[in-house]
């Protein structure tokens, strides 16, 4: 049986060349893809962190306030700065979460204790304190939706055949989605 | 090793090798002469092809735009009997059958 194209150096090296070729531009442009999502994931989670670092200066503000009023609520206070230390060193979008979730649970323990305290709400500090606190979790939450949304898009490439291949080869890992 | 730094010796050892083999087959073509009659010669044919299709249309395009030369049987009222709309067909010569003669017989 003969061939149809003569097995010479050119045909074969021209064939190893083309395929490296394509190879090469599909190569290329997963591994872009790669980065541009990567690198979108990264500035979606520091858009949170800017929003949370905003909030963790509002309630230390708030705290502040409350301390005027209701001096022999300790623990509550307490308990708020570990929930907004942790905050500050959490790494990565799972801890930070978790931090997140628990300076929310001592936050409601501090507006359990504010309830007892009616000149305390009343004041003009405290409420706008409030409204700005509320404004900055609205805020949160519509930049973890774009992160969570981000965070989906880039999964599915790292995570789909043949990208998964690409993925692997150059340590590109899946990033977690920041739950509630 | 981060991400970064892997792609980047990764990249530079592909298109290393990309650019040796490349260049290894174009030299081998070049010596065997399949380059020549392969690549090269084509390439000429079909530059040379689209440069006469390229020529042709310029030259019909010359020749739309240029109105043709007055003359004064173009400006007569009744139009010219040598208008090849009206041309007049010499009557052909037959034999006695009705068989139509050509010049040649």
């Amino acid at each position: 049986m003969t061939l149809p194209v003569s097995l010479t150096t050119f045909n074969v090296l021209g064939t190893i060349s083309l395929f490296l070729f394509f190879l090469l531009i599909y190569l290329w442009s997963t591994y872009n893809e790669l980065v541009t999502k990567k690198n979108r994931v990264r500035t979606d989670f520091a858009d949170i962190d800017v929003q949370l670092k905003r909030r963790a200066s509002l309630i230390d503000n708030l705290v502040d306030t409350v301390k005027a009023y209701a001096k022999h609520e300790e623990e509550t206070f307490e308990n708020v700065a570990r929930a907004r230390s942790a905050l500050e060193s959490s790494r990565g979008a799972r801890q930070t979460a978790e931090a997140e979730n628990a300076l929310t649970q001592t936050l409601r323990s501090l507006f359990a204790v504010v309830e007892n305290y009616p000149k305390l709400q009343a004041s003009e500090n405290f409420q706008q304190l409030r409204t700005d606190l509320k404004e900055t979790e609205n805020s949160i939450a519509h930049y973890r939706e774009e992160y969570n949304q981000t965070v989906l898009s880039y999964n599915n490439l790292v995570q789909t055949f043949p990208n998964l291949l690409v993925a692997g080869l150059f340590r590109f890992e899946s990033e977690e989605l920041f739950q509630a | 090793m981060s991400t970064l730094h892997r792609a980047r010796i990764f990249f530079l050892l592909f298109l290393l090798v990309f650019f040796f083999i490349t260049g290894t087959a174009v030299y081998a073509g070049w010596q065997s002469g399949e380059l020549q009659r392969i690549v090269i010669t084509p390439l000429k044919q079909a530059a040379g092809n689209l440069y006469q299709m390229y020529r042709e249309s310029v030259k019909l395009s010359e020749d739309f735009r240029t109105p043709p030369a007055a003359s004064p049987e173009s400006s007569a009222a009744t139009p010219s009997s040598q208008n090849q709309l009206n041309f007049q067909v010499a009557p052909q010569a037959t034999d006695a059958a009705g068989n139509v003669i050509s010049p040649n017989q």
